[in-house]
Order: C-alpha cells, then structure tokens, then sequence
C-alpha cells in the first residue's frame, strides 16, 4: 500500500484517540494508520499519553464480585478454538473494535516486551546475606547483598543500537538512574544502594540513557 | 491470586506475574481464562476508577469495566505489540465504552452539567497494594508533575474531553470558543503532556 499523500490532521488523529464517535469517517483514518508509520506513532503517542491520565482518576476500587462476573460471562462466550502459537491463526474477521487489528499476525510484538517467557522461579541462594529474588515481567534475578544489589538474565530481547536498557532505584515514588545495560547474561551492579522497600525496574530509553524513565518497565522486582 | 484453578482441568501456571501485560494478552488470545483473571488483576483497579470518573455512576462504570474486558476476550487476537501497549490498548477501549455512555445523557443535558473541578488535586492518593505500588506511586507522581506545568486553559480542555466525554463541538459551545481554537488547544496540551511525561527531567 502507498502511502497516502494526504496525511489526516493531527487533531483528528486526537478525536479518535479520544473516543469522539464524529471522528470523522473512522474506518478512513483507521486505514490510513494501518498504512502510515508516521501516523502511526503520533497515534500511539497519544494513546499513551491518555493511557497515562486514566491514572488521574480518582482511585475506587470495583466490587470483589466484579472480577467473577467477568470471568463467568468470558466463560460463556461463544469462541473459536485457540490457535496454537505458532501456527498462522484463525483469521478472524478483524474489524476495528476501539482498536483492533493491524497488520499480519505476530504473535507478540517485538521490541523487549517479545522475549518473555515463563520464567525460572527464584534461585533460593543458601547465603544468609544475599538473597535473589525473582524479577517480574522477564525471567531473572536480581541478586541483593547487604544494600548492593545486581541484576541476571538471559532474556532481554536485543535493542537496536539507538536504544539502551537503563536500571531504575524508585525509592519513596522517585526514580533514580542506577546504569545502562545492553545485556544482562552476565550480573550487571545496581548502580547505588537499595534498601528495603525500594523497587529495582527496567525501562527500555534512547541510547545514552534517560534522567527519568521514558517509558513502562519491561522488568522490576521489589527489594 | 486466589482463583481456584482445580476446576479448569487445563495445566495453567501458578501465577503469571513473570509476563508482561502484553504476553498475558497473548495467553488470553488462546482462550485462557485465568489470563484474563490475571489481566483484571493488573488493571481492573485502574479501569474501574476511569470509567467511574467518566460515567459518574456505580452500576454504569461495572457495566463498562465488564465490556472492556469481555472486549478484550474477544479480540486479544486481533492486539499488535506494535501498535503501542497492551495497557493502552485496554484503557483505549474502556475509555470508547465509558463515553459512549456518557455521551448519550450529554447530548440531553449539554447546556446544564456543572464544569468539574480539576482532578490535578484528587491524584496523589496512593494505592497500596502489589507490590508494584512503588511503580503506581510514582506513575501518578509524574503524572502530577507534568499536569502541574500544562497551562490551565490546556489542561482543563484534556479534562474535560477525556474525563467527561466532551466532544470537540460540545467544548466549544459550552466554553464560547471557535471549534479551531478548542482542537488547536487540546491537541497543543495533550502534545506538552506527553514530551513532558517521556522527557520530564
């Protein structure tokens, strides 16, 4: 497909991230985003930009019976059989549902987020003073002895040259750089100390690295 | 996680909290179900407490959560990593459900709905909870931050598009401005918070 030389405005690109039911013809501006990389990102910029302020709203917690509710009602939802994984899926008809299908099936994305797999629990270390605690969102460890802590693992996805991994100290809700890293097969040192309660977190940022995150973490482990 | 899994038969792992948002969709996509327990886990929170501030009603905003998920039943086989987060994704299509709701009450009573007070205020109260709260603190710390240095007219029109549903349209009538003026705005806004969320220094 070529791409369109007639790019949609910007502030329309806004009224369908916004949910506007006038966003002009929608199914236009759906399949110019599926043609258009620039487009695109400015789309998903927005997105997670909105994504970000839904943490604005005031924090209420939904009924406990919610969450069996929906469990219940997805239970009874007429579906198709799963496609196993690695197989060319069922090719459902894939219209946009508030978001919805672009492009061939992958059947995760790629970027740092891809690699992840079920992870090798915890390496319980016999050592009194070091303990290893199992990371959330990669498989590995971070690796904690007295307030120094190092990080391991051998399934961070490979970045292209312009981005780095970066390691993160949050301690009392700031973030703290605590170094750069482009692999992890080896323990790479937590920059700093940590101390109990701190959180350790791995965001993917531009080579050279960020003052602050960037970016959602691809990896974090509580100390 | 407290499911009890024994009555599902399948062989599910004990807990899922290794994945990533966006390969726990791709577990819902093969239909399980526990996935989808573990998604709500992650998000319902959050969910639930935007479509509540949008619909402004209980037994609406569980309606509204339970679309969003069902949706997300439905067509994880249909989400692209590429084409932003997962939870991106999710909060795109609870936000489309909850002011699809809104907006019908809105197009009856436009003229009379009292402009909300600014949530900028309202958003520091900590969640404390997973073990993650570290993360979530500090998610709505930043968030604060940026929102702080957005000008007010910016901010407010970010608001009441995204909180209370308000169309484009309906801004500019409500607030006396040229329809341009109102997207100019709210684009221009929107674009300040996110360099000042991806670059805030």
């Amino acid at each position: 497909m070529t791409r369109s030389a007639a790019h949609p405005a910007e502030e329309d690109l806004m009224a369908l991230a916004l949910g506007e039911a006038d966003a002009g013809p929608r199914a236009a501006l759906e399949a110019h985003l599926d043609a258009c990389e620039p487009c695109r990102r400015e789309y998903i910029g927005l997105i997670e930009t909105l994504g970000t302020m839904a943490y604005a709203a005031p924090p209420q917690a939904p009924p406990a019976r919610l969450r069996a509710d929906i469990l219940e009602a997805a239970a009874r939802e007429p579906r198709a059989e799963p496609a196993p994984v690695a197989t060319p899926a069922r090719r459902r008809r894939a219209a946009w549902r508030g978001w919805s299908a672009w492009g061939p099936r992958l059947v995760v994305g790629a970027g740092a987020l891809a690699a992840i797999v079920f992870a090798t629990l915890v390496i319980v270390n016999g050592s009194a003073s070091t303990r290893s605690i199992a990371l959330h969102g990669v498989s590995g460890t971070v690796v904690v002895t007295g307030h120094t802590a190092a990080l391991e693992s051998a399934d961070f996805a490979p970045l292209p040259m312009n981005r780095t991994y970066e390691l993160w100290v949050i301690h009392n809700g700031a973030a703290r750089p605590a170094g750069l890293f482009r692999t992890a097969a080896s323990p790479v040192p937590v920059g700093g100390t940590v101390a109990p309660g701190d959180t350790v977190a791995v965001t993917r940022e531009p080579a050279g690295g960020s003052v602050q995150p960037t970016t959602t973490p691809v990896a974090s482990a509580a100390i | 996680m407290n499911a009890t899994s024994s009555d599902r038969g399948a062989a599910v792992p004990a807990s899922f909290v290794h994945l990533s948002d966006e390969a726990l969709v791709a577990q819902i996509a093969r239909g399980d179900e526990l996935a989808l327990g573990a998604f709500y886990d992650r998000f319902g929170r959050v969910v639930y407490s935007l479509v509540l501030r949008v619909v402004r009603n209980v037994q609406l905003a569980e309606e509204a959560t339970q679309e969003a998920f069902l949706a997300v039943w439905r067509t994880a086989d249909e989400y692209r990593a590429s084409r932003g987060s997962a939870r991106a994704w999710l909060l795109t299509i609870a936000h489309r459900r909850a002011v699809d709701r809104v907006r019908y009450e809105q197009r009856r009573v436009v003229a009379n709905v009292p402009l909300d007070e600014t949530t900028l205020g309202q958003i520091r109260e900590i969640i404390p909870s997973a073990e993650d709260a570290a993360w979530v603190v500090f998610e709505r710390e930043r968030l604060v931050r940026a929102l702080a240095q957005i000008p007010d007219a910016e901010r407010e029109l970010i608001e009441l598009a995204y909180f209370d549903g308000y169309t484009q349209s309906q801004l500019a009538e409500r607030l006396g401005l040229p329809l341009g003026t109102v997207k100019r705005r709210t684009f221009t806004g929107l674009r300040r918070l996110r360099g000042l969320l991806e670059a805030e220094a």
